[in-house]
C-alpha cells in the first residue's frame, strides 16, 4: 500500500517519494551489493548507479511485483554486469582487515561492525550462485518459485544453493554466531 | 533453534549504510535525474515535438486541436460550431492533407503532405531538404542538397508511433493533452479569404510559456485550412509568429523523387552499421526469403538465399539480450532467436512450422471464465517478459473462456497473462522443443492479494474535486492505490468531475489525489453508490488573512534571535522544510527572489524541519551550517522548534513535525508562505506564481 503510494508519487516528480524508497531499500541494496562484490566500494557505487537509473527511468517505471525484489534484482543484475566486465580489478576475494581499517571512513558504520564484516568474508568463500540465491531470498524476499524464474533454473536447484550456501555458511560463521 | 536460523537472520537483519557523502551524492544525483525525466515529459508542443515526424509537422498537431473545443464542451454549443466528431468524420475522408507552413521562428519551414490512405508523410524543407516516410514498409528516405545522395533508415516505433498517422489517433492525443494542460478555449466566428470561417482560439499557459493557436475551420467541409501559432518562451525570447495553411489534394507524391529531388541520384544503401546478420534457413538447411523482426516491430528482408543484415536502428537503442524472430515470405514458418547487443557471431535462424497454443481460463472454482483480457507474453531474457502490442501470431478469445494463439514462432520460453478486474493469472511455457501445437489446460484466475474471489469488480466511483472556492479543479489524477500493486485512476474533467471504473464493490479503498500548492491529500472510502467530493484547501488555508502565528524557532544558525515584529513593513518569505540536498532547485528559487527583491522589502526565512520520516537522512547542524557557508546565505537560516513547550500550541498528534509545520499547515514539504507587510498571511504561493505575489504584496 505504502509502496503504490510512493511509486505513484515518483511517476509524478516527487522527490520525497523517491528519498523515501531509497531509505527504505538502501540497506538491502548495498547487502546485495557488498555481498556479492565483497568490496564497499565498488558496491557504493553500484548502488549509485542503479538508483539513479531507477530515477531516470521513473516515469516509464511498470512494476508488476514487489518494488524490494525489483531493486534487489536491478542491484543483482548491475553487480554481475560489474563482475564479468574484464575492467575489474579483484574479484570476489574480501579485503583483508588492515585494508578495512585503513580504508574505511572514520564513522566507518558498516565494517565496523563486525558480524557485517565476518558475513562478507563468509559470503565470499561461496560460489556466486550460492550467494545470489540466498541474497535474493533473504534481502530481496523473494519466493524460491520467483527466484528460478529470475535466475532461469528450477527450483529444486535454488533450493539445493540456498541449503548448500547456508551450510557453508554456518561452518565458516560457526561459533561467531551463536556467541 | 537450528544455527542457519541465526545465520538467516542476521543476513536479513544485518543493517548496512552508505557513507554519508556518497548517500547525499546517490540522492542528488538521483534527484536531478527524476527532475530531469520530469522535466522531459509533457509541455504542450514538447510533447509532438517527441516524434521526428511530427517535429516535422506542426500541421499535425493543429488538426489535432482543431477537435478540442467540442469535446470539453459537451453543454451548449453554438450553431456554427463544428463537432469534434464531424472533424474526425471529415478527416477520415481526406486521402492527403497538404501543408505549407510560414512564418518567424516556426522550426520547420517548408512543405508537408500526409497520406493517411498510404501511410506517407513527406517533407520539403525550406532549405532543400527532403524527406520521405513509408510508413508501412517503415523506410525513411531523406536527400540532402548538400550531400547529394539520397539516403535510406530503417523505420521504427521509437521515431514515430505507427497508429499516429490516423487522423483520428491524431486529434484524440491532442484532445487528452489539451484536456490535460488545461487550455483554454473561445470559439468565434470571422472571415478567412472572403469566406466565413469558425476560429478557435486555444491558450495555454505552461511555466509562464504563453502560447496560442488559432485554428480557422471551413464551416461547410470541416476541415481546417489555417491556423496561427504564436508563443514566446519564458524570458519573452525567441517568439515564434507563424501561420499554416491547409489543402487537400486527392494525391500526392508517390516516391522522394516526384518531391524535386533530381532522377539522378541514387539511394545509399542502409546504414553501413549493423546490429548482427544471419541466415534464415529451414530444417534441411537451405537458404530461405523471409524476413527478420526484432524489437517487435523493426522488419528486414532477407535475400532469396535467407541472408540478411539488420542494420542500426536510426534511434532505438537495444542493450543486453534481446529476442527477435524470423518468418519465412508465406508466414507459415518461424522461429524466435536470442541476439544480444555486442552480438559478433552470425545468427542462423532454422525456421520451424509455427504452432498454436490454447487453454481455457477459469476461475478459483473452475468455472469458465470468458471476459478476461489474455496475451501472450515472449521472455526477452531470464525472467524478464514482453508482451508486444503488435504480434506475428492471432488471438482468439473462443466461448466458454478458451483462447487460442495461432501462427506462434517456437524457439522462446513464453508466459500467458490473463487479467480481469481484480483478477490475474498466469503460465509458464518452457522454451518448446518442437513444432507442435499446445494445449496448456486450465489458467486459474486469482484474486489480487487482500481481496476475496467474491469481491465484484464492477463498480464505480465518481465523484467531483474543487478547490477552497467551491470551483471545479481540472486536469487532477484521482488514485485508488490500495488494491495491491494495481493503481486505477480517474483524471478530472474541467468540471472537476472523475470516474474511476473496475472497483471492489462494497470495499474500503483509500486514495490520493495532489495538486500543487494543495500538497497531498488522501481520502478513504467505502465503494458504495456514494460520491467523493472532495474540496481542497490550499496550505496553511485557515491562516490566510490572519495575523501570522509567529516563529517557533529551535535554532537560528546564521543570526541572533529573529522575530517577525523585526519585519514589520516588509513582506516576508517564509520556507518551511528545506531539506538541503534535495531541494536544491526550491533553495535556489529562494535566493533568487532574495537577489531579486531583497533590496525592494522582501524579507526571507528559510527553516529545516526534522520530519519523522526523515528520509532523506539526518541532516546536522554541521551540514546546516556547510550549507549556509557554501551558499553564502544572508537571510535568517534556522531549525523548527519541536520542542515540549509549544505543544499546547498545536493539536498534540501532530507535534512531532515540528511546531512550524504543525502551525502553518504544511502538506507537502518544502512550504512556501508570504506574511504581508501588516503581518498577515496572504499565501503559500507555489513555484509558478511566487514571483507574481511578491511583486502584488510589496506594492501595497
Amino acid at each position: 500500500m505504502e509502496n503504490a503510494i510512493l511509486i505513484w508519487r515518483l511517476k509524478r516528480g516527487n522527490i520525497d517519494a523517491l528519498g523515501r524508497i531509497y531509505e527504505k531499500y538502501e540497506s538491502d541494496m548495498l547487502a546485495v551489493a557488498i555481498n556479492l562484490l565483497g568490496d564497499r566500494h565498488t558496491a557504493q557505487d553500484i548502488l549509485h548507479d542503479v538508483f539513479v537509473g531507477f530515477a531516470e527511468s521513473a516515469h516509464k517505471l511498470s512494476i508488476y511485483g514487489s518494488l524490494r525484489s525489483y531493486l534487489i534484482t536491478c542491484t543483482l543484475n548491475r553487480c554481475r554486469d560489474w563482475i564479468r566486465s574484464p575492467k575489474r580489478i579483484l574479484s570476489t576475494i574480501p579485503p583483508d582487515s588492515s585494508e578495512i581499517q585503513q580504508n574505511s571512513d572514520p564513522a566507518g558504520r558498516m565494517i565496523a561492525d563486525e558480524a557485517a564484516f565476518r558475513l562478507a568474508a563468509a559470503m565470499a568463500e561461496l560460489p556466486i550462485d550460492q550467494r545470489e540465491v540466498i541474497l535474493l531470498h533473504l534481502r530481496g524476499g523473494m519466493r524460491f518459485k520467483a527466484i528460478a524464474k529470475q535466475l532461469n533454473v528450477s527450483i529444486n536447484t535454488v533450493q539445493s544453493r540456498y541449503r548448500y550456501g547456508l551450510q557453508k555458511l554456518r561452518s565458516l560463521l560457526n561459533g561467531e554466531v551463536e556467541r | 533453534m537450528r544455527p542457519s536460523d541465526k545465520i538467516e537472520r542476521l543476513i536479513q537483519k544485518t543493517n548496512y549504510a552508505a557513507d554519508p557523502a556518497k548517500r547525499k551524492q546517490i540522492l542528488n544525483d538521483a534527484s536531478q535525474a527524476l527532475q530531469q525525466s520530469r522535466q522531459e515529459t509533457p509541455a504542450f508542443w514538447r510533447t509532438i515535438m517527441m516524434y521526428p515526424l511530427t517535429k516535422y509537422a506542426v500541421a499535425a498537431m493543429l488538426v489535432m486541436a482543431a477537435g478540442l473545443f467540442n469535446y470539453c464542451h459537451t453543454g451548449s454549443v453554438d450553431i456554427a460550431t463544428i463537432a469534434f466528431a464531424d472533424i474526425s468524420n471529415a478527416m477520415k475522408k481526406v486521402p492527403w492533407m497538404h501543408q505549407v507552413s510560414r512564418g518567424k521562428g516556426v522550426a520547420h519551414l517548408g512543405e508537408q503532405w500526409f497520406g493517411f490512405e498510404t501511410r506517407v508523410f513527406a517533407s520539403k524543407a525550406a532549405d532543400g531538404k527532403v524527406s520521405y516516410w513509408n510508413i508501412s514498409e517503415k523506410r525513411i528516405y531523406e536527400y540532402d542538397p548538400n550531400s547529394r545522395h539520397i539516403e535510406e533508415t530503417i523505420l521504427d516505433p521509437n521515431d514515430f508511433p505507427l497508429d499516429m498517422l490516423s487522423p483520428l489517433t491524431l486529434l484524440e492525443s491532442m484532445n487528452k493533452m489539451l484536456t490535460e494542460q488545461g487550455a483554454e478555449i473561445v470559439t468565434k466566428i470571422g472571415k478567412y479569404n472572403g469566406q466565413t470561417v469558425q476560429i478557435q482560439d486555444i491558450s495555454l499557459e505552461i511555466n509562464n510559456i504563453s502560447q496560442k493557436l488559432s485554428l480557422y475551420i471551413d464551416p461547410i467541409t470541416k476541415l481546417l485550412i489555417k491556423a496561427d501559432i504564436k508563443y514566446v518562451d519564458a524570458d519573452g525570447n525567441n517568439p515564434t509568429d507563424g501561420e499554416a495553411l491547409y489543402d487537400y489534394p486527392l494525391a500526392g507524391p508517390a516516391t522522394i523523387y516526384d518531391l524535386g529531388v533530381p532522377r539522378e541520384e541514387m539511394i545509399k544503401p542502409l546504414s553501413s552499421d549493423i546490429l548482427f546478420k544471419g541466415q534464415l534457413i529451414n530444417s534441411l538447411g537451405n537458404g530461405i526469403k523471409g524476413t527478420v523482426t526484432i524489437g517487435w516491430s523493426c522488419i528486414v528482408q532477407s535475400d532469396q538465399q535467407g541472408f540478411f543484415v539488420v542494420p542500426q536502428s536510426r534511434s532505438k537503442h537495444f542493450y543486453g539480450n534481446q529476442v527477435g524472430y524470423g518468418m519465412n515470405q508465406d508466414k507459415t514458418l518461424g522461429k524466435h532467436f536470442y541476439w544480444k547487443t555486442d552480438q559478433k557471431e552470425d545468427i542462423q535462424i532454422t525456421l520451424e512450422p509455427l504452432i498454436s497454443i490454447q487453454g481455457r481460463i477459469i476461475n478459483l472454482k473452475g468455472n469458465s471464465v470468458n471476459d478476461a483480457k489474455v496475451q501472450l507474453c515472449i521472455e526477452t531474457h531470464p525472467g524478464g517478459h514482453e508482451c508486444p502490442s503488435t504480434t506475428p501470431w492471432k488471438t482468439e478469445i473462443k466461448s466458454e473462456g478458451s483462447f487460442c494463439f495461432s501462427g506462434v514462432p517456437i524457439g522462446a520460453a513464453m508466459e500467458i497473462i490473463a487479467e480481469k478486474p481484480g483478477l490475474q493469472g498466469s503460465i509458464i511455457i518452457a522454451r518448446p522443443e518442437n513444432a507442435t501445437d499446445i494445449n496448456v489446460g486450465d489458467l486459474v484466475l486469482k484474486p489480487l492479494t487482500g481481496f476475496e474471489t467474491e469481491t465484484t469488480w464492477d463498480a464505480m466511483l465518481s465523484g467531483c474535486v474543487t478547490n477552497e472556492k467551491n470551483e471545479p479543479m481540472s486536469g487532477l489524477d484521482v488514485n485508488i492505490s490500495s488494491l495491491g500493486m494495481k493503481i486505477l485512476k480517474g483524471k478530472t474533467n474541467r468540471k472537476g468531475q472523475f470516474t474511476i471504473k473496475g472497483l471492489p464493490r462494497d470495499k474500503n479503498v483509500s486514495g490520493s489525489v495532489y495538486a500543487e500548492g494543495y500538497g497531498h491529500i488522501m481520502f478513504k472510502i467505502k465503494i458504495d453508490a456514494s460520491e467523493l467530493n472532495l474540496q481542497l484547501f490550499p496550505q496553511g488555508y485557515d491562516l490566510l488573512n490572519k495575523p501570522s502565528p509567529g516563529l517557533f524557532v529551535e535554532k537560528w544558525f546564521n543570526t541572533g534571535l529573529v522575530t517577525l515584529e523585526q519585519y514589520r513593513g516588509k513582506v516576508i518569505l517564509l520556507q518551511i522544510g528545506a531539506i538541503l540536498p534535495i531541494y536544491q532547485r526550491d533553495f535556489e528559487m529562494i535566493q533568487k527572489m532574495n537577489e531579486k527583491y531583497g533590496n525592494q522589502g522582501l524579507g526571507v526565512i528559510v527553516l529545516h524541519a526534522r520530519l519523522t520520516d526523515d528520509w532523506a537522512g539526518p541532516v546536522t547542524e554541521e551540514d546546516i551550517l556547510a550549507f549556509i557557508k557554501k551558499h553564502n546565505i544572508q537571510f535568517p537560516f534556522g531549525i523548527d522548534d519541536a520542542e515540549e513547550k509549544v505543544k499546547k500550541m498545536v493539536a498534540p498528534d501532530k507535534l512531532h513535525n515540528g511546531a512550524m509545520y504543525s502551525l502553518y499547515d504544511v502538506k507537502a514539504t518544502p512550504a512556501m508562505y508570504l506574511i504581508d507587510k501588516k503581518g498577515l498571511v496572504r499565501i503559500s504561493p507555489t513555484e509558478k506564481d511566487l514571483e507574481q505575489w511578491i511583486k502584488t504584496l510589496l506594492a501595497e
